[in-house]
């Protein structure tokens, strides 16, 4: 039946192939009876939209062999719906999508298992699904039981198993079974650390020797490590598609709740803030040092002030204060406290604008928030504004030379080569 | 309009069939194993059902006095009630069979048509040790075995083609609508009652002549009773009968149950 289309397309090198997809949930014929109907009265027809709820429009990318996606959006966006598609088990409503070898989805943890039977006769069944003979079979069950570390746990139900468990079991079936293509969702939140940093490395093996890998999260480290590429799924749609750095960062300013970003004169009207309020933030401002003229910007390794305006309303003569630098994914990059030393000599009595300077801010270019907290040196917090300002660093050449836009602090680094012998250990 | 393709280079048409056929064989394996595990019974709860039921209807056969034409009561009813057992297990759990997939179908790229085949499977594992159990039966009542045995394995596949048809009908339109999966129980006593398994086939034919000729059990069921118990050869007439009405039901089922399962991940 796609004789034609299989043909054509087994020529390149891709792994799956989305093209133009539309879902929409539940039997069709409603919605096309609705069309027709719409037709027969002389109604344009010709846009989609009306004929919804969608869960996916226009949905059209290619993975090509070997290559690692990682799939990011919210709760609802299309994710996972986007895998039941490329898995086969949800038929798109438009479109078409190929798939390029064998594949496994680990849709949800426990994928495809049976509670009444043993983890290992869950393997043999896992096999079985995956198109593995027997025999096949045989030579890798010893190889999914050693990585899935369950030791006698594999001869007990698997309704008897924790959810970690579970997705040991299922993980382990999932990257021993040679499949071509792997679709992960979501299931490394499970399983403790160990077992993922295992899954981890393994994933990175699998992707190294061509295997390609589909991966959907809200870990966006675990993105950043494994995949190469990532698109940012919004509202059935696909917002954008780049490197990972790129769109976890558009991931992440869409979903950040703007309201919260309180700048300058916003902070003085929220007196709703928590805190006792003997002191407050009424607003942030940044500053070169050298001019001391106010900037909303500056580069990597630059040196700045942030000057705090505090209003206060009763003497304070020693209490603790705090920056926190955030990224765009919501990961702390760094903290800056008044030092025990300093606090004497910051004793507030009147409005006053307390002055940071932060020397060589080695961050990556992006954008970055700072919250703010002051509390009582024993006892209860006396101000704390979350995303109270907001400011962007630029990147220089030499930071993107070294090191592209991956990680999250620049480290200066200088490269020479050394005459031979002289390099130690390293061999 | 949508299409979803896999051409996996690894895999031509044969280790296609073949991978289908070691999953068919696991599936029931597992099913048969599965089914029985937490029980006290084990795989005795393969042939319960059949020697229950035919302890009740031999009761209710003898209470209201039906004519078994000179054969002993219990082998009469017994001999009707391990077929229709089959036939009616098959088509009450094809559909239960379908929905309790639900969590492999919305996670693993599984054909849907093979559930109902696994279903059939079991189904034909209890058939056979019920069936021992009834030809042992037969043999204490010393009734022999005849050369009308040959009609038996006509018989056991349009038994198993009849509860797989009915099956994969409810199965799809379940997959639309609930209805028939609750209504089933109820649906498959009045079949029952429609059908000869506690009472004679002449009783039907002289009473209720379009039942007769249009319940597609009738013939199977009967033809069941005749080889078995009396040795003769089923009513051809009323197998053909039967055959024609579970094709046409088959044309429309099968169809139907292709195109709604796809679905299936959508609406469960």
């Amino acid at each position: 039946m796609n004789q034609d289309a299989n043909q054509t397309v087994s020529d390149t090198d891709f792994a799956i192939a989305v093209t133009d997809v539309w879902k929409r949930y539940g039997l069709p014929l409603r919605p096309y009876l609705r069309r027709q109907f719409d037709r027969l009265r002389g109604h344009d027809v010709s846009d989609r939209s009306a004929y919804g709820p969608w869960a996916l429009r226009e949905v059209s990318f290619e993975v090509k062999k070997g290559e690692s996606l990682g799939i990011v959006g919210k709760n609802g966006a299309g994710k996972s719906t986007l895998l039941k598609l490329i898995a086969g088990v949800s038929p798109a409503t438009f479109g078409q999508v190929h798939v390029n070898g064998r594949l496994f989805p680990m849709i949800e943890l426990a994928a495809g298992m049976h509670s009444d039977l043993s983890g290992r006769e869950n393997i043999k069944l896992l096999g079985a699904i995956m198109g593995f003979t027997p025999r096949q079979m045989e030579e890798k069950i010893p190889v999914v039981e050693d990585f899935a570390e369950l030791g006698e746990w594999l001869d007990k139900p698997v309704w008897q198993y924790s959810s970690g468990m579970q997705a040991r079991l299922g993980f382990s079936v999932a990257v021993n079974v040679d499949a071509d293509i792997l679709l992960i969702d979501e299931v490394l939140s499970v399983g403790d650390v160990n077992f993922q940093k295992k899954c981890l490395n393994r994933m990175d093996e699998l992707s190294n020797s061509g295997v390609t890998i589909i991966f959907v999260t809200h870990n966006p480290y675990a993105i950043e490590r494994l995949c190469e590429r990532a698109i940012y799924v919004r509202e059935g749609r696909i917002a954008a598609s780049g490197t990972p750095a790129d769109i976890l960062s558009a991931y992440f300013l869409k979903s950040m709740d703007k309201s919260t970003v309180i700048t300058g004169t916003d902070v003085l009207s929220a007196d709703q803030r928590e805190g006792t309020g003997a002191f407050r933030v009424t607003g942030i401002t940044m500053h070169d040092v050298l001019s001391g003229d106010e900037i909303t910007a500056f580069s990597t390794g630059d040196s700045v002030d942030f000057r705090i305006a505090l209003n206060v309303k009763e003497p304070v003569k020693a209490y603790g204060f705090s920056l926190r630098i955030v990224d765009p994914a919501n990961t702390i990059v760094s903290y800056v406290m008044v030092p025990m030393s300093s606090r004497s000599a910051l004793a507030l009595e009147r409005d006053s604008v307390l002055q940071c300077r932060i020397e060589n801010i080695n961050l990556l270019p992006g954008q970055y928030w700072i919250d703010v907290m002051a509390r009582e040196l024993v006892g209860p917090v006396i101000d704390s504004v979350s995303y109270a300002y907001s400011f962007n660093i630029h990147g220089n050449l030499q930071v993107i030379e070294q090191m592209g836009t991956r990680g999250i602090v620049y480290l200066p680094a200088s490269w020479k080569l050394l005459e031979d012998g002289k390099a130690g250990a390293v061999s | 309009m949508s299409q979803w393709s896999n051409n996996n280079p690894a895999q031509d048409r044969f280790h296609y069939w073949l991978s289908y056929w070691n999953l068919l064989i696991s599936l029931v394996s597992r099913d048969i194993r599965a089914r029985y595990r937490r029980t006290f019974l084990g795989p005795l709860w393969a042939i319960i059902p059949a020697i229950l039921a035919t302890v009740i209807f031999s009761f209710l056969s003898g209470l209201v006095s039906v004519d078994t034409e000179g054969a002993p009561r219990l082998a009469f009813t017994f001999a009707a009630t391990v077929p229709w057992t089959f036939f009616q297990s098959t088509a009450v759990r094809i559909p239960h069979g379908v929905l309790g997939n639900g969590a492999l179908l919305r996670k693993m790229p599984v054909p849907r048509q093979i559930f109902p085949v696994v279903v059939l499977l079991t189904t034909f594992f209890d058939f056979l040790m019920s069936f021992v159990v009834l030809v042992v039966t037969l043999q204490l009542l010393s009734i022999p075995i005849t050369s009308a045995w040959l009609w038996l394995p006509l018989l056991i596949f349009m038994t198993g083609l009849l509860g797989w048809v009915v099956g994969i009908g409810v199965a799809a339109f379940t997959i639309y609508r609930r209805d028939l999966l609750h209504g089933m129980q109820h649906l498959m006593q009045v079949w029952l009652i429609l059908t000869p398994v506690i009472y004679s086939a002449k009783e039907l034919e002289s009473g209720l002549q379009l039942v007769h000729s249009l319940n597609p059990a009738v013939g199977i069921i009967d033809g069941f009773r005749r080889v078995l118990v009396f040795g003769q050869p089923p009513d051809v007439a009323l197998l053909v009968s039967s055959m024609v009405i579970t094709c046409a039901g088959l044309a429309v089922a099968y169809p139907l149950y292709r195109i709604l399962s796809q679905y299936f991940t959508d609406v469960v």
